[in-house]
């Protein structure tokens, strides 16, 4: 299944880009997983702090994901 | 009143917004690109009193995005420039500068007078100290910070919501995230972001429209993009900075040995000088401090010395972890001793 990531603040600046569309096996079909794929393709995310909505809500717990659901991968900024 | 009547003839505002807004007290907390705006915007509306934090200085690489500086005030303090430009545009503003950083040690004496908190810092460790201290004072913290053409803006505990841990929970990733000077900036975005900030401090004070609250505002000044995520309450959120006070100044130090109530100990290695010729002092390197602490009573009121008290709090955090209640250390360490006292050689 076809999930949208989109990317904020440092996090884009690794990726390079502010989505990208990523396939996933329809059993690994978790925030978890998706997001251990994405540290494994962006390893330089991995010293980040981030948050993680899907569908534009802020999640506290790990939930399965659905077809063409949008993950945004947010970290705080600290500019002032 | 004059000054104010093009906001007034508006019906969402009208005298008694106006009173409301002569009434309100707000703490502005760093003024660099989002408080200058911030403050300039509060100050126009003719809000009552505004408390500004800042312990920085004008400099140079400010002024492309710091409108209220100027060239000639490069190596003031910033508090004390901003403080008079602004009182200027609106001398019926009551403005309070306080020309140090918020920290652990005055963030509650800073607080105590105002209603509304907004987090203009640089920091996100600043950030979760105002956080907490809004949380505890059961006021609403304005917050916005800035990634080169982004900026994300919420307001927290406003009305028991969601605060800055509901959407961000501390872990040891933290401190990697670059700020503007590391990062680079174009001054129209904080600009813009201040902006924003300013207008949702108003709405609080004027209990008009939907403040921001249980939401993220995100914005792109590249692609002009708006987006709200909503932010849900975490109920575990508790677990915040411990911020009584543990350590004590130099003056005070000689108090309490002067009292001999409390078990000093110098953590420093053998070799480091200068040494203190205090009688009741005890030289135990941090390296064995574990086991020597072992044989002591939790209750037992403990004085840690380092050099420059960086150690010493860290020996702090970890007692108070082991159960010590009574712990406290030299706040800038023997160095500063020096200056006061013939007791060191």
């Amino acid at each position: 299944m076809e999930i949208t990531l989109k990317y904020f603040g440092i996090i884009a600046d690794i990726t390079q880009k502010k989505e990208e569309v990523l396939l996933i096996d329809d059993k690994s079909n978790t925030v978890k997983k998706t997001q251990a794929i994405l540290e494994i393709k962006y390893p330089k995310i991995l010293v980040f702090n981030y948050s993680i909505a899907v569908n534009k809500k802020f999640l506290q717990n790990d939930i399965l994901l659905k077809n063409n659901d949008i993950v945004a991968i947010l970290p705080p900024f600290a500019g002032g | 009143m004059k000054r104010y009547e093009r906001q007034i003839t508006l019906p969402e505002i009208g005298i008694s917004g106006q009173q409301k807004l002569a009434e309100a007290r707000v703490l502005v907390i760093g003024i660099g690109g989002l408080g200058c705006p911030v403050l300039q915007n509060l100050v126009a509306a003719g809000a009552g009193k505004i408390g500004i934090v800042d312990g920085d200085i004008v400099e140079e690489t400010n002024l492309h995005r710091q409108y209220l500086y100027s060239l000639s005030d490069c190596g003031q303090q910033k508090v004390t420039v901003a403080a008079a430009v602004v009182s200027k545009q609106n001398p019926e503003v009551e403005i309070i500068t306080y020309s140090e950083y918020f920290t652990k040690q005055n963030c509650r004496e800073i607080v105590a007078d105002y209603q509304i908190i907004v987090d203009c810092t640089d920091s996100i460790a600043t950030r979760y100290l105002i956080n907490d201290v809004a949380v505890e004072k059961g006021i609403p913290m304005v917050y916005a910070s800035i990634h080169k053409f982004e900026g994300q803006l919420s307001v927290f505990n406003y009305k028991n919501g969601p605060t800055y841990r509901c959407l961000f929970s501390e872990n040891d990733r933290l401190e990697a995230i670059p700020n503007c000077n590391d990062s680079g900036v174009l001054g129209v975005l904080p600009t813009i972001i201040g902006t924003i900030q300013a207008n949702e401090v108003l709405k609080i004070i004027l209990e008009i429209g939907e403040v921001l609250s249980g939401k993220l505002l995100l914005y792109n000044s590249l692609d002009n993009s708006f987006e709200t995520i909503e932010i849900q309450q975490q109920t575990t959120y508790k677990n915040v900075i411990d911020f009584h006070i543990f350590s004590i100044s130099e003056t005070d130090f000689f108090k309490e040995v002067a009292n001999d109530s409390s078990l000093l100990i110098d953590i420093r290695e053998d070799y480091e000088e200068p040494k203190l010729s205090l009688e009741n002092i005890k030289n135990i390197p941090l390296s064995n401090l574990d086991n020597f602490i072992n044989d002591v009573d939790k209750k037992q009121k403990i004085m840690l010395l380092c050099q420059h008290g960086n150690r010493s709090e860290l020996a702090v955090e970890y007692l108070k972890k082991k159960g010590f209640s009574n712990v406290f250390h030299l706040q800038n360490g023997i160095q500063s001793l020096e200056k006061i006292s013939n007791d060191i050689r």
